[in-house]
C-alpha cells in the first residue's frame, strides 16, 4: 500500500513533528526530522500492509532520525532553546510542558507516546524496540517523575 | 487531565513551531540529500553477511518540466512526464505494454467521473493516467483525495497488499508533473503553480498514479480506490471552512465522498521482445568498486535495474568520527547517465521512455550511508562513477 505523499503530511506532520520535538526540545531540529521522515518514505522501497504499519513505521522514523541528531557533535554543542515564548499556553499547560522537558529522555518519549498517541505498552515497545516491561517501568518512573516536578519535588 | 494537558501543549506548539509543508518541498529535498559529501573513512571491521544488492532505479516525479505535445495516446500528464515521442509511444503500443481505456471503464459517483485513461508497465514499473470529470475546486484551488487513495497488484483473486515499491501520485498540473502540489487561494500559488494548471482545455484533471512493483505485475490486478475528492486552500492552519474527515480537521470544501474503485487488469505482453528487455548478464568479472560486482542488469523502456553483489568485507564500512564509531552501509546502485549508440549522453535523473537498443553504456555509481537500522540522514557519500559498457 502506498498512499499519497501530500496526504501523508496533512495526517501526520503534527504527530512526527511533535514526537520528534519530545525528544530534540528544538523546533528548527523537530521541522527538520519532520521533512527527513518523508523523505525516507519516498526514497524507501517498502509495502506497508495498513495504516498502523505506516503509521508506526514513520513514527519509528521520526524516532530514530531525532536520536542521530540528538547523539550529534552538533546538537550537543549547540544551546538548546524550547522556543516557546510565544505559545498562547496556559498557566498548567506551561508547568507541565516545562516538567516533561525536563524528564530524561527515555522517560519523556514514553510519557509522549502514552499522552499525545494514546499508545499502549505493546506498541510503544514495538517502535522503541524495548521489551512491553521495560515500557511499563519506564513509564511508571516517568509518571513519578513528572508528579513529583509538578509538585514541587514533593513525593505523592 | 495530563493527558488533555499534554495533548493542547503540544498541539499549541505545533501550531507555533511546524513549518508548513508541502509534497513539492520534500520531492525537491531528495536531489540534495542524495547530493552527498565526499570522505576519505577508514574500514574497520565488517559484521554483516554478504547479500546481494537490488538498486531498482526509482524514476522519481520532480523537477520542472515543458510540456510537450505528441501525436499518441499519451494523455496531457503523461506526455510532460515521460517525454516519448511518437515513434517510442509507437514502440510501447508494438510490444503490448500499454493498455487504452475508453469511457465504459468510467465510474461516476456523486456527480464526479474518474475513467482510467492509459495504463503503461514493463511488468516491473507502472503507469496509471485517470481522467477525472465534472470535477470543479471553486474558490479553492488545489484538488486533493482527502480520504483515500489506495494502489496496490494482486492476483485478482483475493485482494491481499502484494504491492508496490516507490513511486508517487498526484493531480498532474504542468509545473509538478504527477506530484501532490499545495496552492493557495491566489491567482498563482506559492510554488509558482497556477491554479488553471490543473486543468485541460475541457475542464478536466488528471491523475497520475506511479509505482513499482514487488513481483512482475503482468497478468496482475491493479486495485486503485480513491475517495474523498476535495478542494483545499494552502496550509493545514489556514483557511475557514473546516472539514472533519477520518484522519483529521482539513481546511476543504467541496467534497466528493465517491467511493470509485477499480480492478484493472494487466494483460500480458504480446510482443516484448528479447531486444526490448534487454538481460545482460555477468557484467563484471573485476569488481566495479572494492568488493562491489555487478552480475546482472535489466533494461526496459521504463526502467534499468542493476543487481549488484558486495563481498563480506566490503558489505559493511565503520569509520571513527568525533563522538565515537560509525557505521555505513551500501544503499544500492544508481543509474545516473546513459549513454546512446549515437553517442549522446543522457542525464539520466527525469522519467522517460527510452528505447532499450539504443543505449550502448550507462555510468552507475552507489550510495553509501550511515548504517543504522531505519536511520535516514547523517552522512553519506557517492562511490566513483563507473561507467558499464553493455554488449
Amino acid at each position: 500500500m502506498r498512499q499519497q505523499l501530500e496526504m501523508l503530511i496533512e495526517k501526520y506532520q503534527k504527530s512526527l513533528f511533535s514526537v520528534a520535538y519530545s525528544i530534540l526540545r528544538n523546533i528548527e531540529d523537530a521541522n527538520d526530522v519532520v521533512q527527513d521522515t518523508f523523505i525516507k518514505y519516498m526514497t524507501a522501497q517498502i509495502d506497508y500492509s495498513n495504516e498502523d504499519h505506516l503509521k508506526a513505521w514513520l513514527i519509528k522514523v521520526a524516532v530514530n532520525r531525532s536520536r542521530d541528531i540528538l547523539k550529534s557533535f552538533w546538537h550537543r554543542n549547540k544551546v538548546s532553546l524550547y522556543e516557546i515564548g510565544d505559545i498562547p499556553w496556559k498557566k498548567e499547560e506551561t508547568h507541565l510542558f516545562d516538567a516533561v522537558m525536563k524528564l530524561p529522555e527515555k522517560y519523556r518519549i514514553v510519557l509522549h507516546f502514552f499522552y499525545y498517541e494514546d499508545m499502549q505498552a505493546k506498541e510503544i515497545a514495538q517502535i522503541l524496540n524495548i521489551s512491553e516491561s521495560n515500557v511499563k517501568t519506564r513509564l511508571s518512573r516517568g509518571r513519578r517523575l513528572l508528579k513529583d516536578s509538578l509538585n514541587g519535588g514533593k513525593e505523592q | 487531565m495530563i493527558r488533555e494537558l499534554y495533548k493542547s501543549s503540544f498541539d499549541k506548539l505545533a501550531v507555533h513551531g511546524m513549518s508548513e509543508l508541502h509534497a513539492v518541498d520534500i520531492l525537491a529535498a531528495i536531489p540534495d540529500r542524495q547530493a552527498v559529501k565526499s570522505t576519505g573513512k577508514t574500514t574497520r571491521h565488517f559484521k554483516r553477511p554478504v547479500m546481494i544488492l537490488v538498486a531498482v532505479l526509482c524514476i522519481l516525479l520532480i523537477g520542472t518540466t515543458v510540456f510537450a505535445a505528441v501525436n499518441g495516446f499519451f494523455t496531457r500528464g503523461l506526455s510532460s512526464m515521460l517525454k516519448a515521442d511518437a515513434d517510442l509511444q509507437q514502440m510501447l503500443l508494438d510490444a503490448g505494454l500499454v493498455t487504452i481505456f475508453d469511457e465504459s471503464d468510467a465510474i461516476t459517483a456523486d456527480g464526479v467521473t474518474i475513467q482510467p485513461t492509459v495504463m503503461i508497465t514493463d511488468g516491473g514499473r507502472l503507469y496509471l493516467a485517470f481522467k477525472v470529470k465534472d470535477y470543479d475546486t471553486g474558490e479553492y484551488i488545489r484538488p486533493e483525495f482527502s480520504n483515500h487513495v489506495e494502489v496496490d497488484i494482486y492476483d485478482g483473486v483475493d485482494l491481499k497488499t502484494d504491492c508496490c515499491t516507490g513511486g508517487a501520485m498526484g493531480f498532474y498540473t504542468e509545473t509538478i508533473p504527477g506530484a501532490g502540489v499545495g496552492a493557495d487561494d491566489n491567482i498563482t500559488s506559492g510554488f509558482g503553480i497556477p491554479w488553471g494548471e490543473y486543468y485541460d482545455s475541457e475542464h478536466n484533471l488528471e491523475y497520475i498514479i506511479n509505482v513499482g512493483a514487488e513481483r512482475s505485475a503482468f497478468g496482475q490486478t491493479v486495485h486503485v480506490e480513491f475517495s474523498g475528492i476535495s478542494s483545499y486552500n494552502s496550509g493545514w492552519n489556514e483557511g475557514n471552512n473546516i472539514t472533519e474527515t477520518p484522519t483529521g480537521l482539513y481546511w476543504a470544501a467541496n467534497t466528493a465522498d465517491g467511493p470509485w474503485v477499480f480492478d484493472l487488469k494487466i494483460p500480458e505482453p504480446s510482443g516484448m521482445t528479447g531486444e526490448l528487455l534487454r538481460d545482460i548478464h555477468q557484467v563484471s568479472e573485476e569488481p566495479i568498486w572494492k568488493g562491489v560486482y555487478i552480475d546482472f542488469i535489466e533494461i526496459t523502456p521504463l526502467r534499468i535495474n542493476v543487481h549488484a553483489r558486495a563481498t563480506e568485507e566490503a558489505e559493511t564500512i565503520q569509520y571513527y568520527h568525533i563522538d565515537g564509531w560509525y557505521e555505513y552501509d551500501r544503499t544500492g546502485v544508481e543509474v545516473t547517465k546513459i549513454r546512446l549508440k549515437s553517442g549522446e549522453v543522457i542525464d539520466y535523473t527525469h522519467d522517460r521512455i527510452i528505447d532499450p537498443r539504443e543505449i550502448n553504456a550507462i555510468y552507475i555509481r552507489e550510495t553509501v550511508q550511515t548504517f543504522r537500522e531505519e536511520v535516514i540522514g547523517g552522512e553519506s557519500y557517492y562511490t566513483e562513477e563507473q561507467l558499464i559498457e553493455l554488449n
